[in-house]
């Protein structure tokens, strides 16, 4: 039997010619893909060393311990940096509860029926909805239905809620990240389902979820469109006292002091606003950098 | 060991001596193998015992995994196919290989097959509509898709049938020889017997090596037969001596079942 | 698995309420959109149509020496209107010009206009007569009467006067959800016309010629010609509202405020477009090689570097647009499409694109790497090049990862704030058919409209209805996309065998 190509195979050096152009071809499209991702790479690198350069300058003890003077064309920033920090803490501490044992739904009790598929289909969306939604929503709710004027509760819960489809989904694909033979393992001791949860799925899950939460925390903390109409003033003096009233007051913070700060144009002086940059972005930067190391040292320690 | 059915110009594998390590893990040890052109040669053993690691790397397709390397010589058609020289393209032409689970490329079943030829060969389309018949009435798979092979999805067909494709697909771009690593392990009983005969079909013009977990496939469509275990090429002879009269006690309690 | 236990219950309970509330949460965020947008249908409508007498020979103006054919500029032109200036309609009156007697006119204009503050002739009160006639603007189901007297003084001499109509300034008529007719109701002892009826929609701007009729008494001022101004509705306020929303022309803060989401509608999706342009390419590249051909040791260094980006926030990346990226643009574009400031529709999107990258960097790199490597084995088995592998084999299987990939980047691009806020330039105009003038000039997306007036407007007003309104067309287009995007990614060809 004759072979499938027969006689039809060009001459050799034909085919020498072509495979060297092929290799070439191959080549420099590697080297062209390779240059995008260091162009990228640099790129990112240049803007962040970029922010570094022009905000240090400004940065010192001072200036992150003090409040603004002289109208804001001298001073710090502490009031606004102590805000974005009350923030978020308190999403934190709203979306904990509410994200985990959402995802521990999603993953566990929800089944995979029809409805469920859409509801997950469902956070997904809300995970890409525009933050900008979540700040119109924290309006019509938290600030005129229920509290009457902007505060850093209503702050937090819209930034509760734009950080919570992030979190039900890594926390849901954390838990599913479980290897079955942990639960076999926790069912096979007689153990409830919720028991196998708390027990055995919870603890291997930590890391990822520890990981989502801190990430999506951090994200929230440098948005500013969720809070622009739910809990920002443009900046404070004030010292802060620890008490319910604190709740019930709009909060100075970094996000929406920059935004303010560009929507009145040249009041505050470049270089403090390339310092309040710098703060915010280190801020949110070390956040995910702490759960960077979570996830490194859960991957160390991961046997599975 | 197969000297004696073995003349020069009828070996179209030969490796001396070939070690290979993943890593710090050694998975083959010395093997010295010499394989005959246009017959079936199967590769049997228990599980991890290189005998998988010896079929990827005769057409160098260990070469994808990190950290692996190797000593000794394997050489085809007299050349060595490791040396600075070999041009893996080359290579890959002359030795295909079909998998343990079939993966024909997701696209139609005419795609499928045309483009490895396109590609290498830049035929045009006249010629690759007689390359793709060609190629799937070799591959036995003719006249279950003559209808609608330039439309229909590779995906869309039974598992027996995609591996028949893959077959199909190797032979278009004219190889001499076609590696098999456990071609019917993923298969139910009849696309294996289908498979099986297109092996046999197959043999008077390609040289076939056949990777097997079953002895009684080896037995069924090979000429000669080698054993590895722990890495070694423990025997290696006609199909017949090997499960005959082994040489060797780890043989005979392999082929005839008492351990793997 | 053994049955709910009683002391789970709390648990359980709270892990299926957490669940409920997850859904419950998508129900609210679009029920108070919706709940909120309805104050768009309070809307009160606006018009407002001016009058004045001239002579049907255009002299100078003796003191300023012009031609006065424009009625906004005339003094004495009379404005008949429902806007938002005269909201406390006859208090604003009062205080407001009185009609002009013959010893004011004396002199200077040969003719006058006013109107009086009634529905109908019959409660005439002579003391109440004013040159304009303000009413507060309506809703579209209401209709409205506005009655205006015109007569000339003795200095007068041409056998014919003219009675000029136009819009006031700023008013479009097209707009307007009203029939707004103009009709003589009343002339003069022994002064016989035609009946005039003009539609103002349609004729919005023009002119009457009337046989002239002199006042020789202040008292006769209302003798002469009577007109009436009759406004009535047309559509239910729902479809005005709406018809207002897809109009071209977002005003909301004029006097006749314009409400059409139009024009920031399209400069949100042509700028989430040209990001999109340029960010998928170098993206997908991006991802690409970091799926395909980077080593494991330069994947581990590139990909957090990657993710930094991630975590700049949208206010400080803004800003390093204005201060680095907008001068540059408008250094190296200056010249070729004259473009003056750097705050513009190229600059905003150009660091939008660069905030895309990661997004698409690393779906586009779960899509490829969701491809089975068996398809990838099968490729090089064949003697596949690397580019052939990843042209051939990978990109087509991965095709609707690729798919999810761009529309995720989408409704990313088409929602961020700070970024359009910042750098856009905030005007907001159509796009032009000309791409160097759309380019090179400001611009003005949905979310940043709704994050700079949100902080100036009235709370549930029409104004803030109509920000809510953007807001939830904004919220169903991403979701759409979002939820298609879902479908794609999930989608994975082969598994179907």
């Amino acid at each position: 039997m004759a072979s499938v190509i027969g006689d039809r195979i060009p001459s050799r050096a034909k085919l020498a010619a072509r495979d060297a152009r092929r290799k070439l071809n191959s080549r420099l499209f590697e080297v062209w893909l390779w240059s995008m991702g260091v162009l990228i790479t640099l790129a990112i690198l240049a803007v962040i060393v970029t922010i570094v350069i022009k905000g240090l300058p400004a940065m010192n003890w001072e200036f992150l311990s003090t409040g603004p003077k002289e109208g804001m064309k001298e001073g710090g920033i502490w009031p606004m940096l102590r805000g974005s920090i009350l923030l978020m803490i308190g999403t934190l501490l709203i979306v904990l509860p509410v994200g985990v044992f959402g995802g521990v739904f999603l993953a566990e009790y929800a089944g995979t029926s029809r409805l469920v598929t859409l509801v997950r289909a469902c956070v997904v969306a809300l995970a890409g909805t525009p933050s900008v939604i979540y700040g119109l929503f924290g309006l019509a709710v938290f600030v005129l239905l229920i509290t009457k004027h902007t505060s850093l509760i209503a702050g937090c819960l819209t930034l509760a809620m734009f950080a919570l489809p992030v979190i039900v989904l890594t926390t849901e694909s954390a838990i599913k990240a479980v290897p079955e033979s942990f639960v076999e393992a926790g069912v096979s001791l007689g153990m409830s389902k919720w028991q196998v949860i708390r027990k055995v799925i919870l603890p291997a899950a930590l890391p990822g979820i520890v990981t989502g939460l801190v990430l999506s925390t951090g994200r929230a903390a440098g948005e500013a469109p969720p809070i622009l109409f739910t809990a920002g003033i443009y900046y404070s003096t004030a010292k802060l006292t620890f008490d319910l009233e604190m709740f019930k007051k709009p909060v100075a913070n970094l996000p929406y002091h920059l935004a303010e700060g560009y929507r009145q144009g040249s009041v505050i002086p470049e270089k403090i606003i390339w310092g309040t940059c710098l703060t915010l972005m280190l801020l949110v930067l070390l956040i995910n950098l702490a759960a960077i190391i979570v996830r490194a040292r859960a991957r160390k320690r991961q046997v599975w | 060991m197969v000297s004696e059915i073995a003349s020069r110009e009828n070996i179209v594998v030969e490796a001396k001596d070939v070690d290979f390590y993943y890593g710090k893990n050694q998975a083959l040890k010395g093997v010295t193998i010499q394989i005959i052109r246009n017959k079936v040669t199967c590769l049997i053993g228990p599980s991890g015992c290189g005998k998988s690691t010896f079929l990827r790397s005769l057409n160098r397709m260990n070469d994808r995994i990190a950290g692996a390397r190797h000593t000794g010589l394997i050489e085809i058609d007299g050349e060595n196919i490791y040396s600075r020289k070999t041009d893996l393209m080359q290579l890959r032409r002359k030795v295909g290989m079909v998998f343990q689970k079939p993966n024909p490329f997701p696209t139609t079943v005419y795609e499928n097959i045309a483009m490895a030829p396109r590609i290498h060969y830049g035929f045009g389309e006249r010629e690759l509509n007689e390359i793709v018949e060609t190629a799937l009435q070799k591959a036995a798979l003719w006249d279950e898709v003559k209808d609608d092979y330039k439309r229909k999805h590779a995906l869309a067909l039974s598992g027996g049938q995609q591996q028949r494709l893959c077959i199909a697909r190797t032979l278009a771009i004219n190889p001499e020889i076609i590696l098999m690593d456990e071609p019917c392990s993923a298969l139910d009983p009849i696309s294996t017997y289908k498979i099986e005969e297109l092996i046999k079909e197959l043999s008077g013009d390609y040289t076939l090596i056949v990777v097997t977990h079953n002895m009684h496939q080896a037995g069924r469509i090979s000429s000669h037969t080698a054993f590895f275990n722990l890495g070694e090429l423990v025997e290696y002879g006609t199909t017949e001596s090997i499960f005959q009269r082994p040489a060797k006690r780890e043989t005979e309690d392999y082929v005839s079942g008492r351990f793997g | 698995m053994k049955r709910l236990k009683l002391r789970d219950l709390p648990a359980v309970a709270l892990v299926y309420l957490s669940g409920a509330l997850v859904v419950l949460v998508i129900v609210a965020i679009f029920y108070y959109l919706a709940h909120e947008a309805r104050y768009a249908f309070d809307r009160p409508f606006p018009y407002g149509y001016r009058f004045s007498l001239q002579s049907p020979i255009l002299e100078p103006d003796p003191y300023t020496g012009q031609v006065l054919d424009d009625l906004t500029v005339d003094p004495n032109a009379t404005l008949l209107a429902a806007n938002f200036e005269g909201d406390d309609g006859i208090d604003e009156k009062e205080e407001g010009a009185p009609m002009a007697t013959l010893e004011e006119l004396e002199g200077y204009h040969p003719f006058g206009t006013g109107s009086a503050v009634i529905d109908s002739l019959d409660d005439l009160n002579p003391q109440e007569l004013f040159r304009d006639n303000w009413k507060q603007a309506k809703d579209a189901t209401k209709g409205d009467r506005f009655i205006l007297f015109a007569f000339a003084t003795q200095e007068y001499t041409q056998p014919t006067m003219k009675l000029a109509f136009q819009p006031d300034a700023a008013f479009s008529p097209k707009d307007c959800p009203f029939d707004i007719k103009l009709r003589v109701i009343r002339t003069p002892n022994g002064i016989e016309v035609e009946p005039v009826e003009i539609d103002l929609i349609q004729n919005p701007s023009g002119k009457i010629e009337l046989p002239t009729w002199i006042a020789k008494s202040d008292e006769e001022r209302t003798n002469g010609y009577v007109f009436e101004m009759v406004v009535t509705p047309k559509k239910s306020n729902f479809t005005a509202t709406i018809a207002g929303f897809f109009k071209t022309d977002w005003a909301p803060t004029l006097q006749y405020p314009r409400y059409g989401f139009v024009p920031l509608l399209l400069s949100t999706m042509l700028m989430a477009l040209l990001a999109l342009a340029i960010a998928v390419p170098i993206g997908l590249a991006c991802s690409t090689y970091l799926a395909e051909i980077a080593p494991a040791r330069i994947r581990e260094w590139l990909k957090p570097i990657i993710e930094m980006l991630a975590s700049i926030p949208t206010v400080v990346l803004g800003y390093f647009g204005l201060m680095i990226v907008a001068p540059s643009v408008v250094k190296v574009f200056s010249q070729a499409i004259g473009m003056t400031s750097g705050r513009s529709f190229l600059t905003a999107s150009l660091v939008l694109a660069f905030l895309l990258l990661p997004t698409v960097i690393s779906i586009g790199e779960d899509a490829l790497r969701a491809v089975p490597s068996s398809f990838r084995d099968g490729a090089s088995a064949l003697g596949f090049t690397a580019k052939e592998t990843i042209k051939k084999v990978v990109l087509p299987a991965a095709r609707a990862g690729v798919v999810a990939t761009v529309l995720l980047g989408f409704a990313r691009a088409i929602g961020e704030t700070m970024i359009i806020w910042i750098l856009s330039g905030g005007t907001a105009v159509m796009p032009s058919i000309d791409p160097v003038k759309t380019l090179a000039g400001p611009t003005r997306g949905m979310t940043d409209t709704i994050a700079i007036e949100m902080g100036n407007v009235e709370f549930e007003g029409p104004h803030y209805g109509h920000l809510f309104m953007i807001g939830l067309t904004l919220f169903l287009i991403t979701l759409a996309i979002n939820l298609i995007g879902y479908a794609y990614g999930r989608k994975r060809k082969w598994l179907a065998s």
